[in-house]
């Protein structure tokens, strides 16, 4: 859902590309500007990408008795 | 604190212990598996600093040269971790060092601890020392 808004200020020259853009695309700039957002900060970390790899996580992990963690930390730290 | 009772913010700083007790669990920890469905969910982001995929890396070679699982496990785990969206962020060195000898911590978990003190202490550790400074008690 499309909730929260904000104001981006663009100078001329890339404001007149993505206008131009989202005509061609008859797309919004909004939804260019999504588009890109997702793309470039977020790919592949969309909530059903993330459910599934905690899902596959709690497959094929086993279970360790006594494990120390920070022990098992302090051991990683050393090299 | 029981997994049902658990209240967070939409922000949460995470270290390396809390990330194996997933990974790695030694036992049933309903709070731990809870708070993942939170995260699965998009209600809690995950923040982390920049020495945790190190860390967390680190422990899974440990237990594979330990012979705690075998090397193909360890392999999907660090594949697995990679996966997991935990954002990064940097912490101001100098400021880490004097916690470190303020509170007599490592340089490592005083970048945890930084990080938490600027995230509300809201800290996710099952490591006694950290779990001291942080408002949520993962730990008996």
């Amino acid at each position: 859902m499309l909730a929260k808004r904000t104001n981006i200020l663009f100078d001329e020259e890339l404001w007149f590309k993505l206008l131009t853009l989202a005509e061609i695309r008859k797309s919004s700039i909004g939804n260019l500007v999504r588009t890109a957002v997702k793309d470039l900060y977020f790919s592949g970390n969309d909530r059903s990408v993330l459910a599934k790899t905690v899902d596959e996580i709690r497959r094929v992990r086993k279970t360790i008795g006594g494990v120390n963690y920070k022990e098992l930390i302090n051991e990683g730290r050393k090299y | 604190m029981k997994a049902e009772s658990i209240k967070l913010p939409r922000r949460v700083v995470v270290d390396a212990s809390f990330i194996l007790s997933h990974l790695l669990p030694d036992e049933d920890r309903p709070i731990v598996e809870k708070i993942f469905d939170l995260y699965t969910q998009g209600k809690v982001l995950f923040i982390a600093s920049v020495i945790l995929p190190f860390e967390v890396v680190n422990s899974i070679k440990v237990a594979y040269a330990r012979k705690r699982i075998p090397l193909n496990l360890a392999r999907k785990l660090v594949q697995l971790f990679s996966r997991l969206e935990i954002f990064l962020e940097a912490v101001p060195i100098a400021n880490v060092f004097d916690l470190a000898t303020n509170e007599k911590l490592s340089v490592y978990d005083a970048c945890y601890l930084s990080l938490a003190r600027k995230h509300k202490n809201y800290l996710l550790t099952l490591d006694k020392d950290l779990s001291r400074y942080s408002k949520v008690k993962l730990l008996n």
